[in-house]
């Protein structure tokens, strides 16, 4: 949802370790992060912050998982990749290795996908010339059935 | 009727030793060592409002405790490996090189092993005022911190602020000297966005 970046951002896991020298905290197991309608799970989360505030979020997994509301009347965005990594403030998400975005049955996969989770776009490609091709899957969109012409 | 004259000598005397044999073992009373606790009730010496400053290999402090008072005990009767030191009020300052002080404040502590195994409870509180990055705070009730490793652990729940949100957990391994925390179990945190 818009709202999403301002909300707390709430995470769960077995074991944690802070390195407070380099302001780094590296969740590990079952870890599980909600933010508003953001929904990650993954293996391992590691959690940037810079002048007090979480300015990054790095999951992986095999895969790790994501899934948001984009707008309250669209449905969920799922997303899965061996590595996600969230930028809070610029609201982009980086899904990289197996990378897979679905919306309502509409599919894309590829080496590397970039989802802007502000404007709701996706934009997929590839790191090196023998990198998982891009694969692109769209449902057709219910078409509304056409009114007869007056006879 | 004589008879039983004769013979009830023997029958108390029976009666008291089984008395003794089968209710009061005499394992049980006769040869009880008289129990650590009483013989040493007393401190062997004790100190209120004390400092104890520890310097490193260059002269620079690098620990201080104080503490309302301190009870020295040798359960021994002289000093020991045995030795413990029972601190009310303790506050320990623990300072590094290219780290901002960090603190310990505890209702009691309770230090063995020469002094290098201390033992705190009630109101644990274990917390850094770094200029750059803020204010870092650890809450429990009960740690064990090893003064030469400056190393801290508890299982007991804990619970972490710092500048970017709060973390609870079931358990902890803290390295005051690296900065280097690692919460064990159930690990919850909450952080506010950028």
């Amino acid at each position: 949802l818009p709202t999403d970046r301002d909300q707390p951002i709430h995470i769960d896991a077995d074991t944690a370790d802070l390195d407070q020298k380099a302001g780094i905290l590296t969740y590990i197991g079952n870890v599980v992060i909600d933010q508003g309608s953001i929904h990650i799970e993954a293996a391992k989360a590691v959690i940037y912050s810079k002048n007090s505030e979480v300015y990054r979020v790095v999951a992986t997994g095999g895969p790790a998982h994501f899934q948001q509301q984009p707008e309250l009347n669209k449905p969920l965005v799922k997303a899965q990749g061996n590595s996600l990594v969230y930028d809070v403030s610029s609201e982009k998400l980086t899904i990289t290795e197996h990378a897979r975005v679905e919306q309502n049955g509409s599919v894309i996969t590829g080496d590397v996908i970039n989802y802007d989770i502000h404007l709701a776009t996706v934009e997929a490609g590839r790191r090196t010339e023998n990198s998982e091709r891009v694969k692109v899957i769209l449902q057709p969109q219910n078409k509304k059935p056409v009114e007869q012409d007056a006879e | 009727m004589a008879l039983v004259k004769k013979i009830l000598p023997a029958i108390v005397a029976l009666i008291v030793i089984a008395y003794l044999f089968i209710f009061e073992t005499p394992s049980t009373r006769l040869f009880d060592k008289p129990s650590d606790q009483a013989t040493q009730k007393a401190p062997a010496f004790f100190m209120t409002d004390f400092v104890s400053s520890q310097y490193d290999e260059n002269g620079r402090l690098s620990q201080q405790l104080r503490g309302l008072r301190a009870d020295h005990f040798q359960p021994k009767g002289k000093a020991s490996a045995k030795d413990y030191t029972l601190v009310q009020q303790l506050k320990a300052d623990i300072y590094n090189p290219d780290q901002a002080p960090w603190h310990i404040v505890a209702d009691k502590g309770r230090a063995t092993h020469r002094g290098d195994r201390i033992e705190l409870t009630g109101n644990v509180h274990l917390f850094q005022k770094d200029p750059v990055k803020g204010v870092t705070e650890l809450f429990t009730n009960k740690l064990i911190y090893f003064t030469k490793r400056q190393v801290a652990q508890t299982n007991a729940p804990v619970k972490i602020v710092t500048p970017q949100g709060v973390t609870t957990a079931k358990g902890l391994k803290a390295n005051i000297k690296t900065e280097q925390f690692t919460l064990t179990k159930k690990v919850k945190g909450i952080y506010e966005p950028d």
